[in-house]
């Protein structure tokens, strides 16, 4: 992956008796090996973005290319299986399986040989600061830290190019928060992943090598630190 | 492969889905086997409360003492009548016995089946199985009232052979003897003894000789003499045909009672003591058009519940489905493995459903079970992919947004 592009795009909601515009002409830029934030208000429209770039859905108007190829000619859920890996506020883990299972979910839907992936698994485990005795643990024994740690997990066993966290350190304390992020900074310098994450916290904000800042549907402010690093 | 796991570990919901399927089935089939049940007593009805008939004068009052002709008695075969108990009386008389050679008169009734009269295993010098020999061949072997060779001091035992003439009465116009008329002389072997009553109404005339009905109606065809029953009775043998049957009776001659009418002996009338037979199957027809009424909103409202179950059973599922569709699964490929868990749960529950009535002994053919078995499914079935459309149409931001 190269690069991942918003060009005027806005989405609205609407059903019987109102239609809402979540986003409104946005455009925007990510490219691998960046630690990209986008930083909003409650009902700004960040998550709208992230859910298109995760291609759940189209835009109303606008597009979104990967790599020069739009959305609407790719086929998105091979896109979501194979380029993205999504984080979610609340971990999405499923709650019947155990953690080797919830982090061994994506390998089976890529089709990839399995080989040793026991021992991938408990690497990757390692690598979120997690042990082996966690992996026959169902989501519902962990403390909320640690199923966001099971979901980032996920996503590195996903080995998908970009990853998209929405709000990832939202439910979780300032330890486990700086923790997670740290982790997610690692896979962009270090992996050359494309990391797109969504916050409200300036804290985090002020980490992002890029950063778009939006208000009321629409990108107000971008940032580019990629200099400073 | 996960999807089975899921099953298996959310074992509340799945037990759930098993017991419904289970609960659906075995109603369905026992409300079908109450229907069938009714039916059953119904076509059986006739065992437990037997239409009984018989032969009347017109007025209803007479059933003994009767002159019934021979044709019509066979009338009563094509009736179809069963357990068919038929008397029949002759005059006469024997010859004492000893240097005189006196003759006695004698009063013979003939009958074909033992329970023609009352006479208990006791009262007889014979068994019953060997009265009921007696009585159901044409043998001309009889047995012979104790009481009544005591009086006329009939020197006699079983074995022996007595002289008989028999004579047939000649009626008055009101059915009252006028005199009699020779039909035959024969022999007639005394097989036995009897004593006590015969009868229990005083209306009727004690025989002193009782022989089988084939053998004296041989007698009087013998000698071209028309023969006569007194008496005739059984039971419908197809009770389910009542209101034809009573028809069939019609057209063969067999006149109604009318109780209005005076006492006429030449006139035969067929009398159908129906009335707990109709009462009962009235009821049961009753419960089984109430059953049949609601066949069809039961099965609708348990269909509907059915569908709404597992309709309900996917929503919940909403959450699952959207992390699904977050991790490329297609929609296609979600829609089948609900479709697929649903359909093995159904399968489970209606499958042990089954055994279970079929070890209870729940006999309903094998298309019947087939047929149940399938309505379900596609029930189950369309239920679940009305729901998994539905909910896997849903734009997966809007299920992200109300999970």
């Amino acid at each position: 992956m190269n690069k991942l592009k918003i060009e005027n795009v806005s989405y609205r909601y609407s059903n019987h008796y109102q239609t809402t515009y979540a986003l409104r002409e946005v455009n925007a830029q990510f490219q691998s090996g960046q630690f990209c934030v986008i930083e909003g208000k409650s009902g700004s429209g960040k998550t709208t973005m992230l859910s298109l770039l995760a291609g759940l859905d189209l835009p109303s108007e606008g597009t979104i290319y990967l790599d020069e190829k739009s959305y609407r000619e790719l086929d998105r859920d091979k896109l979501r299986r194979k380029q993205l890996s999504i984080i979610f506020q609340n971990y999405n883990l499923f709650p019947m399986l155990t953690v080797q299972e919830n982090i061994a979910y994506p390998l089976g839907l890529t089709g990839r040989k399995k080989g040793n992936w026991k021992e991938r698994i408990n690497e990757i485990l390692e690598s979120v600061g997690l042990n082996e005795t966690m992996q026959k643990k169902f989501p519902g024994m962990l403390s909320g830290g640690e199923q966001q740690r099971v979901a980032i997990a996920r996503t590195i066993a996903s080995e998908a190019p970009i990853i998209l966290a929405d709000e990832p350190t939202g439910n979780l304390d300032t330890a486990n928060s700086g923790r997670i992020v740290e982790k997610l900074k690692k896979l962009s310098h270090e992996d050359g992943r494309c990391v797109i994450l969504v916050t409200h916290d300036p804290d985090i904000a002020r980490q992002a090598d890029v950063l778009y800042r939006m208000s009321d549907g629409r990108i107000v402010e971008k940032k580019n630190r990629i200099g400073d690093r | 492969m996960y999807r089975i796991k899921y099953a298996v570990r959310n074992k509340s919901r799945s037990f759930l889905l098993i017991l419904i399927s289970f609960i659906f089935i075995s109603f369905i089939f026992i409300y079908l086997d109450s229907i069938d049940g009714n039916y059953r007593a119904l076509e059986n009805l006739g065992e437990q409360i037997p239409v009984s008939i018989c032969l009347t004068d017109v007025s209803g009052i007479r059933q003994q003492g009767l002159r019934i002709q021979e044709k019509t008695a066979d009338h009563l075969e094509q009736l179809d009548v069963k357990e068919k108990v038929l008397t029949a009386e002759s005059y006469g008389n024997v010859s004492r016995g000893g240097q005189d050679k006196e003759k006695i008169s004698v009063f013979l009734t003939a009958a074909n089946d033992a329970s023609a009269f009352l006479l208990e295993p006791e009262s007889l010098t014979v068994s019953m199985e060997e009265f009921e020999t007696m009585l159901s061949e044409d043998a001309g072997v009889c047995l012979l009232s104790r009481e009544y060779a005591e009086e006329r001091g009939l020197d006699c035992q079983p074995g022996d052979v007595l002289e008989l003439n028999l004579y047939s009465g000649k009626y008055d116009e009101i059915g009252q003897v006028d005199g009699f008329e020779k039909v035959a002389s024969t022999q007639i072997e005394i097989g036995g003894f009897f004593q006590g009553r015969v009868y229990d109404s005083i209306m009727t005339e004690e025989p002193n000789v009782i022989c089988s009905a084939d053998w004296l109606r041989g007698q009087y065809a013998a000698e071209g003499k028309p023969f006569y029953y007194s008496s005739a009775r059984g039971v419908v043998g197809n009770p389910m045909e009542l209101n034809a049957w009573k028809e069939k009776a019609r057209e063969l001659s067999f006149f109604p009672m009318d109780t209005q009418k005076p006492e006429d002996i030449a006139q035969i009338a067929l009398s159908v003591d129906d009335r707990n037979y109709i009462q009962t199957a009235s009821k049961i027809k009753k419960n089984i058009e109430i059953l049949k009424i609601f066949v069809i909103p039961v099965f609708v409202l348990l269909i509907l519940l059915e569908a709404l179950i597992f309709f309900l059973s996917i929503h919940n599922q909403k959450r699952e489905i959207f992390l699904m569709r977050c991790l490329g699964m297609k929609r296609f490929e979600i829609i089948l493995q609900l479709l697929l868990e649903g359909s093995a749960l159904a399968v489970i529950g209606s499958g042990a459903a089954m055994a279970v009535l079929l070890c209870a002994g729940y006999g309903f053919p094998a298309d019947t079970w087939l047929k149940v078995f399938l309505a379900f499914m596609a029930v189950q079935f369309l239920g679940s992919a009305f729901s998994a459309v539905l909910v896997c149409r849903k734009n997966v931001l809007y299920i992200g947004k109300t999970y």
